[in-house]
């Protein structure tokens, strides 16, 4: 009768279960990886707020910025989004979501949101834009 | 079989790969970011030259400066320490634009006045393709083709600040601006070029009631109008309603040649 030895075998399931655990991990984290990197820049965008009624925020050049990333608010409060409307460099409104705040294009805000004095803030989900005060 | 070897070998080949991931990482995201954020401040070291060299202009023609001033504009950009690779520009002058045509008594062309824009357009650019105009004394940013007067909100409201004094009255004494390109008039590539502005007296007439001398606004465009509007409030008193210019009959008219030109 022949004998074998199978001292090994625990060490060799034990190292592939070991690999086996790392690899599923290496590929859970590499999968949600790039959510957990911070953004390489935040938006830049060049603004002009002129002074006038009704208010209204330019775009006079830089990164454009989808319609539903768009948030403006008026001393520290952000407006609701019935009260401000973006519009292309022709004057057409947009309203689609993923419509672009861009080039020649601007924002006026509803009378009475927004008057003389007042702090107002373009920002994105992630960062702040703009910062000024309404002339 | 001897395995010492395998745990060290698995552990560097872990390493390696999380090394290559986070290279990976700085490639595909923070060294596009990096360029882009050194292309945004490329081009705003263009814009601050547009406005420069739009003050210069003003400057020369009002005060008719003869003499030459220059300003710089870095036509490439968004090069960063580890990756020195830059992006291109190109920068025009011209075409040139008619706006008045002088003439002598037997309506012969004499000379005529223009104003030409001045154009800086990326190429190869790391963030967007953005670039400038100066047009009429107002500076335009431009996107494809898509342009926006930069201090203004809107075109209709850039017109109304054009610079159209270009025909002024002094006494008997009518100076003519006239804005033209000199050689070379363009540049490329993505280095820094000079732009020279070289203001000059030009030819001087002197207009009798026997030799007058004619000015004609070209009126076909939305410029000619205004400076139409502008040559009439200081030679209103030399129109002619039924030849539709002006007839200078007691002063004298000097040219005051401004040339731009790209070194």
């Amino acid at each position: 009768m022949s004998c074998k030895s199978d001292d090994a075998v625990s060490a060799i399931v034990g190292e592939m279960l070991m690999l086996t655990l790392v690899l599923i991990l290496m590929t859970v984290f590499a999968a949600t990886a790039s959510s957990f990197l911070p953004p390489a820049r935040d938006p830049s965008v060049t603004v002009l707020l002129p002074s006038g009624i009704p208010v209204a925020i330019y775009h006079k050049g830089g990164d454009a910025i989808p319609l539903s990333e768009i948030r403006v608010m008026i001393n520290e409060a952000e407006l609701d989004r019935y009260t401000w409307t973006l519009y292309d460099i022709k004057g057409e409104q947009i309203i689609a979501r993923d419509g672009l705040f861009d080039l020649g294009g601007y924002i006026s805000i509803v009378g009475g949101s927004a008057t003389k004095g007042d702090r107002i803030k373009l920002a994105t989900s992630r960062s702040v834009i703009f910062t000024g005060v309404i002339p | 079989m001897n395995d010492d070897a395998l745990s060290p070998v698995i552990a560097v080949m872990m390493i390696l790969v999380v090394v290559v991931t986070l290279f990976s990482v700085w490639n595909a995201i923070y060294l596009p970011g990096f360029k882009q954020q050194a292309e945004v401040e490329h081009l705003k070291d263009v814009e601050v030259s547009f406005h420069k060299i739009d003050e210069n202009i003003r400057n020369m023609i009002v005060l008719r400066r003869t003499g030459v001033m220059t300003e710089t504009i870095p036509l490439g950009g968004g090069d960063i320490l580890i990756h020195q690779m830059r992006s291109g520009g190109n920068l025009t002058l011209g075409p040139p634009e008619k706006v008045i045509t002088v003439s002598d008594s037997t309506g012969n062309l004499v000379v005529e006045s223009t104003v030409i824009p001045i154009t800086y357009s990326p190429v190869s650019n790391f963030w967007q393709n953005m670039g400038f105009e100066w047009r009429y004394g107002i500076i335009n940013v431009t996107k494809g083709t898509v342009s926006s007067p930069r201090l203004y909100s809107n075109y209709s409201q850039a017109t109304s600040e054009w610079f159209t004094r270009i025909v002024n009255r002094e006494g008997q004494e009518i100076f003519l601006a006239n804005i033209i390109a000199g050689d070379p008039s363009s540049a490329s590539g993505n280095a820094i070029v000079q732009v020279r502005m070289d203001g000059q007296w030009g030819i001087n007439f002197i207009a009798s009631f026997d030799n007058p001398i004619n000015l004609t606004v070209d009126t076909s465009t939305d410029f000619g109008k205004k400076v139409n509007e502008s040559v009439f409030s200081e030679l209103e008193y030399y129109w002619n309603p039924t030849e539709e210019k002006y007839s200078i009959i007691d002063s004298s008219v000097s040219l005051y040649n401004l040339t731009i030109s790209v070194r």
